[in-house]
């Protein structure tokens, strides 16, 4: 898992550092350190660009959601029959990105909609999505979408009631994470987000995940979320 | 670090047996009085009895979110941090005690409800806490009126004369701290609550810490409310002793990792201010800030005739004795049931398929077959409100009432917390809990005597106790394990 996550990573990084994105329009200010994700809210409507920005956000999740997933994967591993186990993980993953590929579709419709505005909205959209974020973190529906993510659940241990059980935990755990995460990736994806901005994100997430103090990780969450946003401003 | 409270070591507090103490004791009739005067102070107050039970559980208020709601269950914090929350307790009450005029010295009696062989009435609730009235004819503040049936009038905890809810095999456990998903929990439960095995209890939580809480009831049969009932802290100071029994079997080790010792709570002492406290602290009761001990360390299941003829009254330090070697391959499920099963007021069963193993412990199972162990899982057990206990029994033939087969009996399932564990804004995230049996004797026995079926289990529940007006029980999953 972690091995899948670092290559996104390096394809993230070899996308952004190659001079802006190769779909058309270059990164905001054009400086290294501004580079945007390829793909996302790029200036300039192309049909091309859109159809890159599926695939840019399915790199952006498995490079920065997966790494959360190790938990329930070991606990899916662990309570499936040894001989399906493999399989099991498989489908709990293809849930997961599942549903994660449809909440990117949102975001991309919601970029379409707003087309020729999108270089201004993009301005504004990462530093307004991190303020958000951050604003999120202190909420109770952050803390319950937290717990959430750590939940187990019964895995009937073969036949279509194993595989329906493997693929409602994930897609399960991929809803929790969307409410847990889902604003500050939104706003990297609408906000043509640089490599620093998304570790920073990843790194607040990460911690969060598998803090044993996490409510105190999402509080400290949100000075981090706040720092971010002087780095875009 | 020095912490506020306690006493300096000419003046540790001696926590007695409340069954070798007369029904009106000294001891007895200052804690009433100081629980009297605790019941009397604002809520907002941390020395107040409600501040006190609202730090095992409560509906979340924001203003009092870092010290309420965070008691420690499922988890191998549940030992120390109840150590810590009992011993302020302690501390709390002897200073109402002082301000009453009681004496300086006031211990809080423990309730040694295992000790059978010598207090046959042991496990029945004390005699002073089913007294409407104190001495004096005042209302008794250790009388709760919302117990199980039958418990303020004397009758055995849980109703049942087999002794299972007080059962102490808990300390045959050689290790603290569990194996991974599906084998043992341990002495003392799984490390940590927040991640992906949350609601396993170690083997003393789940008896007598659960069954004494589902057995009591009332107040005590939920994590939000258990501390208001005064026989709480009685029940926990005992589980505390229990605890320091083991420590003084050979080989038993408290964890070692800097991340289960230094972890650190919130509570608040004697005054009111704020203090934390870490599990290392909290391991040598007699030294400050604990400063405290039993009048006997003596196992409950040894017979009088055996006793030593010198109790262990002082905090022995661990015994520096190797542990027992963990395996490295991880607890294998070799079988689980297909669907979920409710349980209710009348017996339940499902079966539980079980396959040949082909993981690791396959070498285990060639190489040294007795030491593989076989554990039952009840998996993802949820409520909607207390629910009653059931005891578990492995492969009673069908239609032959499990009463009639105490030979099949696994172990009891006390769902104390399910309730609570069932909700989504609970650390469990509404997953319920998860009980584990060590059924590898019984397994032996039914592969002895040609009973046992390798290709399917069958798991009985029967109702216990009196718990009134008892949820459904939802069981997601039952499950076999091996584990070596």
């Amino acid at each position: 898992m972690l091995a899948l996550s670092g290559l996104a990573w390096l394809e993230t990084i070899a996308l952004m550092t190659a001079g802006g994105s190769p779909r058309g329009g270059s990164a905001r200010g054009g400086s290294a350190a501004r580079m945007a994700m390829p793909g996302m809210a790029m200036p300039g409507p192309s049909s091309t660009a859109r159809g890159w920005t599926l695939g840019a956000w399915a790199l952006m999740v498995v490079a920065m959601m997966l790494p959360l997933t190790i938990g329930p994967l070991r606990s899916t591993a662990a309570r499936s029959l040894w001989r399906r186990r493999r399989r099991a993980i498989v489908e709990y993953l293809a849930a997961f990105v599942a549903v994660w590929l449809l909440a990117g579709c949102v975001v991309i419709a919601a970029s379409v909609v707003v087309g020729p505005s999108r270089e201004h909205v993009s301005r504004w959209a990462l530093p307004a999505g991190l303020v958000l974020a951050a604003a999120w973190q202190v909420t109770p529906w952050k803390r319950r979408a937290l717990r959430a993510c750590h939940r187990t659940a019964p895995l009937a241990p073969s036949g279509w009631r194993a595989v329906r059980d493997c693929l409602r935990y994930g897609a399960d755990t991929a809803r929790s994470c969307l409410r847990s995460c889902g604003i500050a990736m939104a706003a990297l994806a609408l906000g043509a987000a640089s490599l620093t901005t998304m570790l920073v994100v990843t790194s607040v997430v990460v911690v969060e995940c598998y803090s044993l103090r996490p409510r105190a990780a999402a509080s400290a969450g949100v000075l981090v979320l706040l720092a971010a946003v002087t780095l875009v401003l | 670090m020095a912490l506020p409270g306690g006493s300096t070591s000419a003046q540790i507090a001696a926590r007695q047996d409340i069954w070798a103490l007369a029904k009106w004791d000294d001891t007895v009739l200052w804690y009433a009085r100081a629980v009297a005067d605790l019941q009397t102070r604002s809520i907002s107050d941390p020395t107040s009895w409600k501040y006190q039970a609202a730090i095992h559980g409560h509906i979340p208020e924001t203003e009092k979110l870092q010290y309420w709601n965070q008691c420690q269950h499922g988890s191998s914090f549940f030992l120390p941090w109840h150590r810590g929350y009992v011993a302020w307790f302690e501390q709390i009450v002897r200073a109402a005690v002082k301000k009453l005029g009681g004496p300086a010295s006031w211990a809080l009696p423990y309730w040694n409800y295992s000790n059978l062989s010598k207090e046959p009435n042991a496990n029945r609730l004390p005699e002073a806490f089913r007294e409407r009235e104190t001495p004096d004819h005042q209302p008794n503040p250790l009388f709760v009126e919302e117990r199980n049936p039958g418990v303020n009038n004397g009758d055995v905890m849980g109703g049942e004369e087999d002794e299972h809810d007080v059962s102490v095999a808990a300390l045959d456990q050689l290790v603290f701290e569990g194996a991974g998903p599906g084998g043992s929990t341990g002495f003392g439960g799984p490390p940590t609550p927040f991640h992906h095995e949350a609601g396993r209890s170690g083997a003393l939580e789940a008896v007598p810490h659960n069954t004494i809480h589902n057995d009591v009831g009332g107040l005590m049969a939920e994590f939000s409310t258990a501390a208001l009932d005064p026989i709480f802290w009685l029940h926990h100071a005992n589980i505390d002793r229990l605890w320091e029994i083991w420590r003084t079997e050979p080989g038993r080790l408290d964890p070692s990792r800097t991340e289960w010792l230094d972890f650190s709570f919130d509570l608040h002492e004697s005054e009111g201010n704020p203090i934390t406290f870490t599990p290392r602290e909290m391991l040598v009761t007699t030294a400050p800030p604990l400063s405290y001990e039993y009048d006997n360390l003596i196992d409950p299941r040894t017979k009088p005739a055996a006793a030593p003829p010198v109790a262990v009254a002082a905090s022995v330090p661990n015994v520096p004795q190797q542990p027992p070697k963990p395996s490295a391959a991880p607890p294998e499920m070799v079988g689980a049931s297909q669907a979920p099963l409710t349980l209710s007021t009348e017996p339940g069963a499902t079966e539980v398929p079980i396959s040949e193993p082909t993981g690791p412990i396959t070498q285990a199972l060639a190489s040294e077959p007795h030491a593989v162990h076989v554990y039952l899982n009840v998996e993802n057990v949820v409520s909607d409100r207390p629910a009653m206990s059931y005891g578990v029994y492995l492969n009673v033939p069908d239609g032959v009432d499990a009463h009639e087969r105490p030979d099949l009996f696994a172990g009891v399932l006390a769902p104390f917390g399910s309730a609570q564990a069932s909700r989504p804004e609970d650390p469990h995230a509404g997953a319920g809990l998860h009980f584990t049996y060590d059924v590898t004797r019984l397994v032996e026995q039914q592969r002895a005597d040609g009973t046992w079926n390798p290709s399917s289990a069958r798991v009985t529940f029967l109702p216990r106790g009196r718990t009134p007006d008892p949820a459904p029980l939802r069981v997601g999953r039952v499950s076999l394990y091996y584990h070596r």
